[in-house]
C-alpha cells in the first residue's frame, strides 16, 4: 500500500499535509507523534472512512478512492482500541464479525466462516476466550480478539490505531508479540504507538509525525533518534543498547530527567527483559 | 474435560428446550386464545370446525360459531400476532441500529405520524379505511421528514436520526393535540381518544390484508440482513472498516421497519412498549445475536400482544384499550427483567 502526498482530514480542514510513503506485506510501520498529530486522521483516510482530499492511495498501484467498502475492507483490516460494545456477544460471533467483507449481503456465515473465524482465534492464543463473553473479559483479552477478528478478515494490511495503549505492560508485550507474528504472516502492518520503545521492539519501518507533518521516515535506528524525540514530544532522552541475553541486543528510549533517573533505568531494564 | 463437556451438552439441550418453548409459545396462545370470549366454543369444537375446512365433516354446530371463529376472533388474533411480531422485530432491529436498547420502533416519529394521520381523517370524518390510509401514510411521511433533516445535520448520522426524530415526532403529537381540541367534543374528541389508546376490536379480515402485506415486505428483509444488524450495531466506524455499507444498510433498516410500525399502527392504535420490552425478552433468552434474536423477537412478540390482547377482552365486562394494557403490563415487568438480569443489556 502506498500514500503519495496525501492531504487528509475534514471538509477542507486539512489535519496531515502531503503524507507520502508504503507499507509493503510482512513490514510493520509504527506511526509516531504527540496527541492530535493526525495519527488517527491518517488511519480513518487509510481504511476510507475519510475522503482523501488531496494526492492518491495505491494498492498495488491502484487507486483504491473509487472502490466499495467491501471491496477496501478485503484487503485492509482494522484493529480499533479494546472497547465494549452495547451488546454482550459471544467471543466466537465478535471474531466471525471479521467475515462481513467476504460475505454477500443476505448472507449469514457458513460453517467454512467458522472455521476461519475458529483457525484465527487459535492462532493468537485464545481459544479458552471462545465461548466467553466479550463485554466480560479483560481489555488485554479484548484486544486480542479484535486482532482475531482481524486477522479472520484475511486482510494484506493492517491497520492498529494504538493497540497497546491502556493495556498493563504485560498485555503490552503480548500484543507487541502477536504483531510481530502478524508481520510473519506477510500482513503489512501500519500501527500508532505513544511508546518509543514498541518502535524499537516490532517495527521495521517508523514515520515521526508533528502537526500533521511527517517529518521523519526510515528504519527504527535512523529515525527514532534522541535528536527526533525531543523535537516530537519536547523531552530529552537517551537511546541506549541493553544486552537481553544470548548475545542479543535492544534498543531502548530512557527518558532524562533527574529525579526519575534512577527509575526509568529500572523500567528500561525491565522493558528490555520483555522487547 | 469431562466436566467441560458435561456443561456444553447441558448448555445443548437446554438451547433446544429453549427453543421449543418459544415455538410452542405462539402455537400454543394462538389455540387458546379462540375459545376465550363472551360467545363460547369449547376447544373440541375449534378443532372439528378447523378440521371441516379440510375434510369433509357433516355441519352440525350452529353457523354461529362459524362467524365468531372466521370473522371475529381469527382476523383479531391474526391481527394480534402480527403486529406483536411486526413491534418487535422493529424495535429489535431498531436497537442495534442505533446501538441503544433503550429505543423503540417510533423512535423515529413514525407513531406519532400515524397518530396524526388518524385523528385528521377522524376529525375530517373519513371512513374507517380512510382512517387507516391516513394513519399509514402519515407514518411513513413522518419518518421521512426525520431522515430528511438529520441528513441535513453535520454530526454523528445516529445522534441527528434520533433527534430529528424526536423533533418530527413532537410536531406531529402537537398537531393531533391541536385537531384534539379543535374536534366536535362529543363526537369526535372522543373516536380520536379512542383511536390513540390502541385496540383491535374492530378488525376484520380485510384489515389483516391492508396491514399484513406491508409488514410481509418489511420484515423479509430485515431478516435477510439479520447478520448484519450485528455488525451495524457495532458502531459507524468499525462497521464500515469492516466492510458494510452502513449509509446502504441503516436506510434499508429505517425503510423496513417504519413499513412494519406504520402498517401495524394503522390498524392496532398506539400500541407502546411492545417494540422496547420483547427484543429485551428475546435477549435475555437467546442472546444478543441477531441470527436468532430477530427470529425468537417474532416468536416472542406474537405471542406477547396476543395473551394481552386475550386479556383485553376478557378482564372487564367492557373492553380495556389495549395500548392501556401494553404499558401497565410492560412498564412493572420490564423494571423486574431489569432488577433480575445479571448480565446488563443480554
Amino acid at each position: 500500500m502506498e500514500m503519495r502526498n496525501a492531504t487528509c482530514g475534514y471538509d477542507g480542514k486539512p489535519v496531515v499535509k502531503k503524507a507520502t510513503f508504503s507499507v509493503s506485506e510482512g513490514e510493520v510501520l509504527c506511526l509516531l507523534g504527540p496527541n492530535g498529530s493526525g495519527k488517527t486522521t491518517l488511519f480513518k483516510t487509510i481504511l476510507g472512512l475519510l475522503k482523501l482530499q488531496n494526492g492518491e492511495i495505491l494498492l498495488d498501484g491502484v487507486d483504491t478512492r473509487t472502490w466499495p467498502r467491501r471491496k477496501i475492507a478485503q484487503v485492509i483490516g482494522y484493529v480499533p482500541q479494546a472497547h465494549a460494545p452495547t451488546f454482550p456477544f459471544d467471543v466466537v460471533d465478535m471474531v466471525l464479525m471479521g467475515r462481513t467483507a467476504h460475505l454477500g449481503t443476505f448472507a449469514t456465515p457458513s460453517e467454512e466462516d467458522k472455521r476461519i473465524a475458529l483457525e484465527a482465534i487459535e492462532k493468537l492464543g485464545i481459544s479458552y476466550l471462545k465461548d466467553r463473553v466479550y463485554t466480560e473479559i479483560s481489555g488485554g483479552e479484548r484486544q486480542l480478539v479484535l486482532i482475531a477478528r482481524a486477522l479472520a478478515q484475511q486482510p494484506r494490511i493492517l491497520v492498529m490505531d494504538e493497540p497497546t495503549t491502556s493495556l498493563d505492560f504485560g498485555n503490552q508485550m503480548l500484543v507487541l508479540k502477536h504483531i510481530e507474528y502478524l508481520s510473519n504472516l506477510n500482513i503489512g502492518v501500519v500501527m500508532s504507538s505513544h511508546f518509543p520503545n514498541h518502535a524499537f521492539s516490532c517495527a521495521s519501518k517508523v514515520m515521526l509525525l508533528n502537526k500533521g507533518v511527517v517529518f521523519g521516515l526510515g528504519s527504527p535506528e535512523e529515525t527514532v533518534t534522541e535528536e527526533n524525540l525531543k523535537k516530537l514530544y519536547g523531552v530529552d532522552v537517551k537511546i541506549i543498547t541493553a544486552s537481553i541475553g544470548n548475545g542479543q541486543q535492544a534498543r531502548v528510549c530512557v527518558p532524562v530527567t533527574k529525579r526519575a533517573a534512577m527509575e526509568s533505568f529500572t523500567d528500561a531494564k525491565s522493558a528490555a527483559c520483555y522487547g | 474435560m469431562s466436566i467441560a463437556k458435561e456443561i456444553k451438552t447441558t448448555s445443548a439441550s437446554s438451547v433446544r428446550w429453549k427453543w421449543i418453548i418459544l415455538v410452542a409459545l405462539p402455537v400454543a396462545a394462538f389455540l387458546l386464545s379462540f375459545p376465550l370470549g363472551r360467545y363460547p366454543v369449547s376447544l373440541e369444537q375449534l378443532i372439528t370446525v378447523l378440521a371441516a375446512k379440510v375434510f369433509p365433516i357433516a355441519h352440525t354446530w350452529p353457523s354461529t360459531i362459524d362467524t365468531v371463529i372466521f370473522k371475529v376472533r381469527l382476523p383479531r388474533i391474526i391481527a394480534a400476532m402480527l403486529v406483536g411480531a411486526a413491534l418487535a422485530t422493529s424495535g429489535a432491529a431498531y436497537q442495534g441500529m442505533f446501538k441503544n436498547p433503550l429505543v423503540s420502533p417510533d423512535i423515529l416519529g413514525a407513531s406519532a405520524g400515524a397518530g396524526f394521520g388518524a385523528a385528521l381523517a377522524i376529525f375530517f370524518s373519513y371512513s374507517y379505511f380512510g382512517i387507516q390510509i391516513f394513519s399509514f401514510l402519515f407514518g411513513l411521511a413522518a419518518v421521512m421528514l426525520a431522515w430528511a433533516v438529520s441528513s441535513r445535520i453535520k454530526h454523528d448520522p445516529m445522534l441527528a436520526l434520533v433527534l430529528s426524530g424526536i423533533l418530527i415526532g413532537t410536531l406531529f403529537t402537537s398537531g393531533t393535540s391541536l385537531l384534539k381540541y379543535m374536534a366536535d367534543p362529543y363526537d369526535k374528541l372522543p373516536a380520536i381518544t379512542y383511536w390513540l389508546m390502541g385496540s383491535l376490536a374492530s378488525i376484520d379480515n380485510k384489515d389483516v390484508m391492508a396491514a399484513g402485506i406491508p409488514i410481509l415486505i418489511g420484515a423479509i428483509p430485515l431478516f435477510l440482513i439479520r447478520w448484519r444488524l450485528n455488525v451495524l450495531s457495532l458502531g459507524e466506524e468499525e462497521a464500515t472498516a469492516l466492510g458494510l455499507d452502513t449509509k446502504k444498510l441503516r436506510l434499508l433498516v429505517i425503510v423496513c421497519s417504519t413499513l412494519m410500525t406504520s402498517a401495524s399502527v394503522s390498524i392496532s392504535g398506539l400500541i407502546g412498549w411492545v417494540g422496547l420490552v420483547v427484543p429485551h425478552l428475546a435477549r435475555m433468552a437467546v442472546g444478543p445475536n441477531y441470527c436468532i434474536l430477530l427470529p425468537a423477537s417474532i416468536l416472542m412478540g406474537s405471542s406477547y400482544l396476543l395473551l394481552v390482547d386475550d386479556l383485553a377482552r376478557l378482564m372487564a365486562s367492557v373492553e380495556i384499550p389495549l395500548g392501556i394494557l401494553t404499558s401497565i403490563i410492560g412498564a412493572p415487568f420490564f423494571i423486574i427483567l431489569l432488577m433480575r438480569s445479571r448480565r446488563g443489556w443480554s
